[in-house]
């Protein structure tokens, strides 16, 4: 049985301040099986990233997923290239890099006009725009990047 | 309360402040550590020596009461304090590293570091935990025994539940 889904998550409006002026919706229950990586490229089965042991996965040849090469690489594969405005392009798919000295997050954007995120280990949120997620564990957006969408739609949504 | 987080032998470089009224440099005396209100790390904070603790400047209360903890020259925890210190360290990770997706970051959180340092006498409570709710203790299990049972190319639940097989098989979960 599916319980319902919380309305607000007090743990992630801590470690997020933004999300609580901003607004959010929480849109699965929490789950430490895949990150926001995963889920920015449709994976809601594995955990992206380069850990030595097994139970992780991460693109070979992709670096380092320490680094923002890394999460660069994967994007590439995916069909992103290099974009420089977080706005709408409703022919375009766009994922948003967070981070600091090192990527932290990575957020989708949806055809609405709106940023899905799953957090960490937590649940998958929607939230307005990409500056409610700038706080000190996500960081700031390090890179935007887009890809168009096939045949006018969109690969994911 | 949080615990201590750990007590080793101190008998080089014991600072002044620290001796007892007797002045005895001499005697086995304990370096002991306790966490902060918000539960970091902390400085060393005083001696303990017999029957009695010293705390240092900045000593805090609660490591007075912990004392009751430490019995005889010798550092042994009852499985009791072990239980206690694992709970409070994963309450402490879990908390902390909820929103991380590197798990880089997820490992080189103390409270993970001290979980690992605690050795194989933690592989029931840390196997139990993941039972109970599955988290990122793989690379803890990896460290801790040596092994990695689950199958090449593992999604992270695959993963936890040859682990859990794993535990099952040598006795640890039940």
């Amino acid at each position: 049985m599916n319980l319902p889904l919380p309305e607000r998550d007090a743990e992630l409006e801590y470690d997020c301040p933004g999300l609580t002026s901003e607004g959010y919706a929480i849109k699965s229950p929490v789950d430490p099986s895949y990150n926001c990586v995963a889920f920015a490229v449709g994976d809601l089965t594995n955990f992206w990233y380069d850990a030595k042991v097994k139970g992780y996965y991460w693109p070979p040849g992709c670096g380092s997923a320490d680094t923002l090469e890394g999460w660069v690489c994967v994007f590439l594969l995916h069909g992103y290239g290099d974009c420089d405005s977080d706005s709408l392009e409703p022919e375009f798919e766009k994922i948003a890099i967070f981070g600091g000295r090192s990527p932290e997050h990575v957020a989708r954007q949806k055809a609405s006009g709106a940023w899905v995120s799953k957090m960490g280990k937590g649940c998958d949120i929607e939230h307005p725009n990409l500056s409610s997620l700038v706080c000190e564990i996500m960081g700031g957006v390090m890179k935007i990047m887009k890809r168009r969408c096939k045949n006018g739609r969109r690969v994911l949504e | 309360m949080p615990p201590l987080l750990g007590v080793e032998k101190a008998e080089r470089q014991r600072p002044r402040r620290w001796l007892t009224e007797r002045g005895d440099s001499k005697r086995k005396a304990k370096r002991i550590w306790c966490t902060d209100a918000h539960g970091d790390h902390s400085e060393p904070r005083g001696l303990w020596k017999g029957n009695e603790i010293k705390v240092g400047t900045g000593g805090l209360s609660h490591c007075l009461a912990q004392e009751s903890f430490y019995k005889g020259e010798d550092y042994v925890k009852t499985s009791n304090q072990t239980e206690t210190e694992f709970v409070w360290h994963v309450s402490k990770w879990r908390r902390d590293t909820r929103h991380y997706s590197s798990v880089t970051k997820m490992v080189l959180h103390p409270s993970y570091l001290r979980i690992i340092g605690m050795g194989r006498q933690i592989l029931p409570l840390l196997l139990n935990e993941l039972q109970v709710r599955r988290d990122h203790w793989l690379i803890a299990l990896n460290a801790i025994t040596g092994e990695d049972p689950a199958e090449d190319d593992s999604t992270f639940n695959q993963a936890v539940d040859a682990w859990l097989k794993w535990g099952r098989d040598r006795g640890y979960l039940g």
